[in-house]
């Protein structure tokens, strides 16, 4: 078991212990989640229900550094279809979490998240038009195709984004409950 | 009508790359008897994706939001589904978590706001199914849709999970379809009018979306659909923009137009193309 775990059953416990993950344990591995996930359908090898048993056999080094914790496009399929009620796409974001916390950043998906923190404690709005470079970086080359189409429409907003009014108050409130 | 007071949380979305959505809600908001009050001091509600990385300041910011409209004394109005679904999230943690909630208001209380749980957070769908109703908005019709056939496409975060948004049935809604009848037009019934577009993860796992945006495009087309129409932002920005990458792997383009809900209204009111931004798609609309 690793040094930064913070319970006895590892990345289990972790994600056990979150208000997000505190389900984890009713999982009956029954498969429905991955039955109903268009995603799964679109990417061979996608399964919440493998991600949800890595997670309960504490496979955390694997499974944290992944892509595929990232792959889940949120679209509540597996809450709606699952059998316990345990809200699976909830354990996903649990494990999310636990990754970021663990220290696994170096992944378009955790980029991709974190840029939301960064963005949201300098201007109070996401920065849309820099997002993209944020998440895929130097592979941001294979979106200029789709780029030049949204420029053509107007579709690429300017990189500059207006900072709400109280932005003092935000940075409070993101010191204060930050973890 | 008497108008309806809210306060006007477009998204993201709508205030940057799917302006058109914002131009069209603000020129329909008058004729339907809303009265838009946008606040420059609310914050993105964070999508669900801050809430992964932080998710008590995720609660905090939404909370601040919430507690902006309360002071003002109004109900929400979005435009985007993500934010409907990260606020009423957002919301049911609030209630749920008391302490968490308490240790909130406590800071909140420094800037003379504070969160009750009185502001009703709504989609502008919801507005239009609920409050407007299908008889107005079938009085505001200029320019019935006669003969048009329309796939509704309602997105993921308006129907699930019932257990927060409660709406409608989510396996079996009709709101949109309610609408659509109501502006002259014709809904096209198909499977994936409930499915998922793959918004969420375009840029993390772009082929995943663009065969999820095939799929759900091509229901509609073999079904005779002439447009489609979405009450989400990132759905529609999400069809309309990945439709060519999804056109690759077709001997035929799909070439379906993706109208935000606002915009069809728009539409049938007869307002004209530009005030609807109906130049601003990448799959040309007919006008």
């Amino acid at each position: 078991m690793g040094g930064t775990a913070r319970h006895d059953r590892g990345l289990a416990g972790d994600v056990a212990a979150t208000p997000d993950g505190k389900d984890l344990d009713h999982c009956i591995q029954c498969g429905m989640c991955t039955a109903t996930c268009p995603v799964a359908e679109a990417v061979p090898g996608f399964s919440p229900r493998q991600i949800v048993a890595r997670t309960i056999l504490d496979l955390a080094d694997e499974l944290l550094a992944s892509d595929e914790i990232w792959y889940c496009a949120r679209c509540q399929q597996c809450v709606a279809s699952c059998r316990k009620n345990i809200r699976p796409a909830d354990i996903i974001t649990a494990i999310r979490t636990e990754a970021l916390r663990r220290g696994n950043r170096d992944t378009a998906g955790a980029r991709h998240t974190m840029a939301f923190l960064s963005d949201l404690g300098g201007k109070g709005k996401l920065n849309e038009a820099l997002l993209t470079f944020r998440t895929l970086r130097w592979s941001t080359f294979k979106m200029i195709p789709y780029a030049m189409r949204m420029l053509a429409r107007g579709k690429i907003p300017p990189p500059i984004v207006k900072e709400i009014e109280g932005m003092d108050e935000v940075q409070a409130l993101i010191e204060e409950f930050r973890k | 009508m008497s108008p309806s007071r809210f306060a006007y949380y477009p998204g993201c979305a709508a205030e940057a790359t799917v302006k058109e959505a914002d131009r069209a809600m603000r020129a329909i908001a008058p004729l339907l008897g809303l009265e838009l009050h946008p606040f420059e001091s609310m914050t993105c509600c964070g999508a669900g994706v801050l809430h992964e990385e932080q998710p008590d300041v995720s609660l905090a910011l939404n909370a601040r939001n919430l507690a902006i409209a309360e002071r003002a004394g109004l109900d929400l109005l979005t435009l985007c589904n993500t934010c409907l679904l990260t606020m009423l999230k957002a919301q049911h943690e609030l209630r749920s978590n008391p302490q968490l909630a308490g240790r909130i208001n406590e800071s909140l209380a420094r800037f003379d706001l504070r969160y009750e749980g009185r502001v009703k957070v709504r989609h502008l769908l919801w507005v239009l199914a609920e409050d407007v109703g299908p008889e107005a908005i079938r009085a505001l019709v200029k320019k019935p849709l006669a003969g048009l056939r329309i796939a509704p496409f309602y997105g993921c975060h308006i129907l699930r999970p019932e257990e927060v948004l409660g709406f409608e049935d989510g396996r079996d809604p009709n709101s949109m379809e309610r609408i659509i009848e109501a502006l002259g037009a014709e809904p096209v019934r198909y499977d994936a009018r409930t499915e998922c577009c793959g918004f969420h993860v375009m840029l993390v796992n772009a082929p995943a979306t663009t065969t999820m945006v095939g799929h759900c495009l091509e229901g509609a087309v073999d079904k005779r659909a002439d447009v489609m129409v979405t009450p989400c932002t990132l759905c529609q920005l999400t069809l309309d923009s990945y439709q060519y990458r999804a056109d690759k792997t077709r001997t035929q383009p799909l070439k379906l137009p993706v109208l935000h809900l606002p915009q069809l209204l728009g539409m049938a009111f007869g307002l004209d193309g530009k005030t609807l931004g109906l130049n601003r798609h990448l799959v040309a609309v007919a006008q």
